[in-house]
Parts: C-alpha cells; structure tokens; sequence
C-alpha cells in the first residue's frame, strides 16, 4: 500500500472539513464575531496547512488503489475526528483534551452524544461547527474527498463497498461518481426542505439549518440544552419525526423512488420491515406509557412515536426523559437502539437488513430442522442471499453483542451503574446518543470518567466504521 | 524537488513563527488582563480605605465639635473633607464598569452629605450626634465596606477567569506546535519516501550491479531528479552494454 497515496486523499479530506471551519468562522462573523471567531480561523488555518502539506510532495498523477480506498476511508475517519478536536480545544470553556475528543468523535460518527453540560453558553459559530461535523460525517468524509476528485469506476467500486453496508448493495448498484451524487442531492434537497419546514413551524433560521443538519445525518446535536423539548412544539417534532424516519432509509432507495426508476419505498422488504417496526414498537411503548398512568394518552402517543423514532434512526434527539420511563418502553427502545434503521443511511447499529436477515435464518433453521433434506434459501426482496452474506451479517451481529458487553464490563469496573454503562455503550456503538440512566435523553455524558468517554469514543468510532472497518486497522498484514 | 523541499520547509518556518506569534499574542493578553485585574484591586483598596480616612476624620471633627472640646473650625475642615471624599466617590462613579455595585455607596454618600450640608442650620448636641448623624456615618461606612467587598469579589472571578485565559494562552501554542510537530512528520516521511529511500535504494542497486552484475532496477515513486538520475544511470547502463557488445 501506497501511504503517501492515501495521506493525500486523506489530506482532501481535511482540507474539505477547513472549508466548513472557515464557515463556521462566517457564521460567527454574521453574529458580531463571537468567542468562537478565532479558535475556528486558528483550526481553519491549521487544518488546512495538516491537510495541504501531502499536495506539496505527492502529484495529482497517482490514482488510488481498492484496497487504499478503503484506507483512505477509515483514515480520514479518524483524521477528521483528530482535527475536529481544535475548534473545541482552542474554545475552552467545559472542553479539555478528552471532552473536545469526545464532542468531536460524536459529531463525526453522528451520533450526538455530548459532554455539555450548558450547550446554549457556546457561541453559535461553535453550534454550527457542532452540526457541521454531523454533516460531514453523514455524509461520508471519504464520499466528500471523492467528491472533488474525478476517480475511475474501477478504483471507485471498493470505496463504494467499504462505505455502504455491504447488504446495501443489491439495490444501489450505481457506478461511484452517481453514488456521490446521489447522496450529495438526496442530502441537499432533504436539508433544505425540512430547513423550510421547521422555519415555517416556528424556530429560528440557526436552530432550523442546526437542527436539519442533525436530523439528516441522524446525529442529535441540538442547540438547546432541553433538545426538540424547548420548543414544545408539535409541529416541530412532526416535521423533525417524519425527517428522521426518512434519514433511516436507504438514500438510494429514497432517490429511485422519487425519481420512479428503480423499486419504490413500500416495495423493499427492508424497508417495510423498518417501518412496521417503528409503528410496531410506538403502539408498544405508548399502551406502556398509558396504562402506567405515566403520561395521558395524548402524550403518551406523542411522546412515544418521537423517541421511538429518535431511537430507531440513531438520532437521539429529546422531547421527554426517556430514562425515567418503565422498564418495558426501555427495553423497548433498547432494542431499537441496536437494530436501528437501514443500510444504505446514515444510522449506525447492526441495521434493520442484517436484523431482517437475522430473523429469516432463524426461520430457514427452522424450516431445515422439520424437513432435513429440503433445500431452504433465505431471500430477501426475491434476491437469494448468499450464504457467505448471512455468515458476514450472524458475525457482525455476534460480535457487536460481544463488543457491547465488553464495553458494559468496562464500564461497570469504573463504578458506573449497569443500566448506564449498557445503554452508554449501546448507544454509543449504535451511533445513537442518549442511552438511560444518568445519560438518559436529557442529560449528557459530562460526569462520566475520562477513561470511560474514551471508551465511549472508540465504540462511537467502531460503530461508525461498521467493526471491521475499524478492527482491521490494527491489522498490520493489511496495510502492507 | 528543491521547490518542493524548499516549500515544505517554509511552511514549517511559518507555522513555527505563527505559532511564536499566537504565543506572544496570548501571553501579552495574559500579562494585560493580570495587571488589569492587579490594578483594579490595589485601586480598590486605596479608594475604600481614603474613604475610610475622610469619614473617620470627618467623624472625628464632629465628636469634637459635639463635645464642646473644639468649636472653632468644623465649618471649614468639614468642607474640606467632604470635598475630599466627594472626588473620591465621583472618581468611583466615573471610573469604575457597570458590573460593580455602587448604589448602596452612592446612596449612603447622597445621605451622609445631606447631613453635612444640614449641619449649619441644625443644633448639633450628642442627642443630633446619636440619633441623626450616627445612622447615616453607618450607613455609609457599610457603603465603603460593600464596596471593597464586591470589588474584591470582582478581583476573585477576575483571578478565575484569568485561569481559563492562561489555559487558552497555552493551549493556542500546544495546538500550533503540535502542527508543527504533524508537518514535521509528514516532513520527514516524504523525504524519506521520495528522496532518501530512493536514492539509498539507487546507491544500493548501482553497487549490487557493479559488484556482481545484478541488474539495476530500481522503483522510484516521484517524477523528479531522482527519477531521472535511475534514468540517467539506466541509459549508462544500456550504452556501456553496448560499447561492450
């Protein structure tokens, strides 16, 4: 593997996140050149000259490689994470070295966990540079990197492959350059529509691009302390829910259906599966909820569909306390939180497919266990699934668990309650954000242990990057 | 490759320079910030304690005066310390920020020199002395006292303040440098990768064909110098061939 190749591609791929500081630095113009105008210019500046050095000495002549697309990608990941950390860092206030990390690999992974304890005391150039990291990240740092630099198909295919889940491929089989555009139009169009609509609804042009750039990642960083609670606005959460359940679903899915090429939403069984979920477990959660007598049935309703929903598309935005709901709707969304939505996304977790899966092998045993000479495929959207596919996706989801309660047993020897050291970790690896307990949906990570955020940062890092992704670094062999 | 070299360099200074710059930037903004908050404090002290003076004197000149033990110049040393302690509050109300509380001191100062002012026109025996004055002096050394108080206060969040300051004053420079150090690294890889490694390869393989004819091949990554020089080494190689054949 080439190394100076990939700094290179890694290297667009800071210059890029340069870009979105220096906007960051125009927003704190706009609002009077607030406290964060200089640690954005600084990390602007620096980041620019970290991610421009490798233009010095490696030409434009050398095209990447499959396997250092896949390095590329996973670096980059990583990088931005690093950088991301010296808007935070330079700022002060509540971020030293492990909390700005912490912030920044949040942002990045999209998922929205944070160590603020007062988030509306930041400036609002470092609000947007928060929403931005969710941003990048959703979108794909490597797909931003190779946004701007025309690559050929074959040397795209791999990046393809490495960036979307690889159950997402039967149904989003385009060439890479149509890939970029598919999401960088499926994104644009999604933001700027729910900007419109959350204006229209009620909240400020900030609070409605911050929040947009959340909900569409599914990340979760919220200007307010309270999260979607502040407004307590229906409208607010309804358009912030329907936009959520959307960023759930495939983009190129989303996209062949609006542009009637290829199979519509209601069509793929995935999905189908993703939304009879989502009404499955709000009916759940919300009868809970009611005969509980912890909320009227109104709000019962009203609570459950926007928490389930936040759960499920790893958005972990907040109208209620979560964390003080019964133990059924906890296990409930719980559960949620490790299924989470489809691949093809922005969500983390094990994702509705290989969930899907899960449940048609289990039904497939079954068939072979009553008739042992019947030949019994799993299939889903009539598409026979490879079995090495299955194996892929009963070992991911066999060592997610295994990294869950790893991470929960590490956790727990730091004297963390169990209920917030699981949920923690799940949301964490799930890219989620609020877990329960004392990180429930309206508290934060601040009084966690440093050891412990780190540990929480390396799961967000490792949900992000799908596991292997991010294991295989560590895999020396591979790099040579 | 000089340009390259060169460039790669000049960054380097540059950052380091910056990064000189940002530290002398944030330190003379420490330095002036904690000078600041030193002269607010020594002003403080020096303006609460003059006031202290000029109402104890004032105080004492009226005991006399009360007491019957002087009765001849309370009118003019009056006047005079009360103009001394006038300056001293204006000098307070136009010098000092918003933040700090100066209403309990004006108003206790407003009331004190209405008494002063009065004095002329009212019988002054020790039951005025108790039961008019004393109230009032009271009330304005408990101005004095608050003022000096929450000035201090304002010294102690100051002081916390310039904590997180010094932090951010070393944190620009941590960050500046630890890009350098980046660079450095970066620096020091290209070179490696692109320049020495090459060359140390070239050196390796002319000597491993001069020594037992192994073919020259070598694998040089950049279009540059070095590449030409392998070229160059490789047309040599050709053409002694064959001269030879």
């Amino acid at each position: 593997m080439r190394v100076y190749v990939i700094l290179r591609y890694v290297g667009t791929g800071l210059l890029l996140n340069a870009v979105f500081m220096l906007l960051s630095v125009c927003v704190s113009w706009y609002y009077g050149k607030d406290s964060g105008f200089y640690p954005l210019l600084l990390s602007s500046i620096f980041t620019a000259i970290i991610g421009g050095f490798p233009f010095i000495f490696v030409s434009s002549e050398y095209s990447i490689r499959n396997k250092e697309s896949f390095a590329v990608m996973v670096w980059s990941w990583i990088a931005a994470c690093l950088v991301g950390i010296f808007p935070y860092l330079l700022w002060g206030g509540e971020f030293n070295l492990i909390n700005s990390l912490f912030e920044s690999v949040s942002g990045y992974t999209t998922t929205g966990n944070t160590i603020l304890q007062d988030v509306e005391r930041l400036p609002k150039s470092l609000l947007f540079w928060r929403s931005c990291t969710h941003l990048i990240g959703g979108a794909g740092i490597v797909l931003f990197s190779l946004a701007i630099i025309p690559l050929a198909g074959r040397n795209a295919s791999l990046s393809k492959n490495t960036e979307l889940s690889p159950l997402a491929r039967d149904n989003f089989n385009y060439r890479m350059q149509k890939t970029i555009r598919i999401v960088l139009v499926v994104y644009v169009v999604l933001i700027s529509l729910e900007t419109i609509l959350l204006r229209i609804v009620g909240m400020n042009w900030f609070d409605a691009v911050n929040h947009s750039f959340s909900t569409i990642a599914t990340g979760g960083f919220s200007t307010k302390n309270l999260s979607i609670a502040y407004y307590n606005n229906i409208w607010i959460e309804l358009v912030i829910t329907i936009f959520m359940i959307i960023s759930g679903i495939h983009f190129g899915l989303l996209f062949s259906s609006i542009s009637s090429k290829r199979n519509n939403l209601f069509r793929s069984e995935v999905s189908r599966f993703y939304l009879f979920t989502i009404i499955i477990a709000s009916i759940l959660v919300t009868l809970n909820l009611w005969s509980t007598h912890t909320y009227s049935f109104y709000e019962s309703i009203r609570y459950s569909i926007f928490q389930v929903v936040a759960c499920i598309s790893t958005s972990g935005f907040a109208t209620a306390d979560s964390s003080i709901w019964p133990p059924f709707s906890i296990l409930v969304l719980l559960f949620l939180m490790f299924q989470c939505a489809c691949a093809g996304s922005t969500t983390g977790g094990l994702k509705s497919d290989r969930v899907l899966l899960l449940f048609k092998t289990f039904k497939a045993h079954i068939l072979r266990l009553q008739h042992p000479n019947a030949i019994v495929r799993i299939k889903m959207n009539n598409i026979t699934i490879p079995n090495d596919m299955v194996y892929a996706a009963l070992i991911f989801i066999a060592l997610y668990i295994v990294i869950s309660v790893i991470g929960t047993l590490i956790l727990s020897s730091m004297g963390i309650d169990l209920m917030t050291s699981f949920s923690a970790i799940t949301a964490s690896l799930g890219n989620v954000g609020p877990g329960f307990g004392s990180v429930g949906s309206l508290s934060n990570y601040a009084h966690l242990p440093d050891t412990a955020k780190v540990v929480c940062s390396l799961a967000m890092l490792m949900g992000r990057l799908e596991l292997f992704g991010f294991l295989q670094i560590f895999i020396i062999k591979n790099w040579r | 490759m000089k340009k390259r070299i060169k460039l790669g360099f000049l960054l380097l200074a540059g950052l380091l320079i910056l990064s000189g710059i940002i530290c002398y930037f944030e330190l003379a903004r420490l330095n002036n910030s904690t000078q600041q908050v030193v002269d607010f404090g020594a002003r403080s002290v020096t303006l609460s304690n003059n006031m202290l003076n000029d109402i104890a004197a004032l105080d004492n000149a009226i005991v006399k005066y009360v007491s019957g033990k002087d009765s001849s110049s309370l009118s003019q040393q009056t006047r005079q310390l009360s103009k001394a302690l006038d300056k001293t509050v204006a000098d307070i109300k136009a010098k000092y920020p918003k933040n700090v509380p100066l209403d309990m001191l004006m108003q206790a100062h407003f009331d004190y020199q209405k008494i002063i002012t009065q004095m002329d026109s009212v019988r002054m025996d020790t039951s005025w002395y108790f039961n008019t004055y004393k109230a009032k002096y009271a009330e304005l050394e408990n101005g004095v006292k608050n003022f000096l108080t929450s000035t201090q206060n304002l010294v102690v969040n100051e002081v916390n303040s310039l904590k997180n300051n010094a932090y951010r004053a070393i944190m620009y420079g941590i960050v500046t440098i630890a890009t350098a150090v980046i660079v450095i690294f970066l620096m020091l890889f290209f070179i490696n990768v692109f320049y020495i490694k090459p060359i140390v390869d070239i050196s390796k393989a002319l000597k491993n064909y001069l020594a037992m004819r192994v073919p020259f091949d070598v694998d040089v990554a950049a279009k540059d110098e070095v590449f030409m020089l392998k070229e160059y080494i490789e047309q040599l190689i050709i053409r002694i061939k064959s001269k030879k054949g």
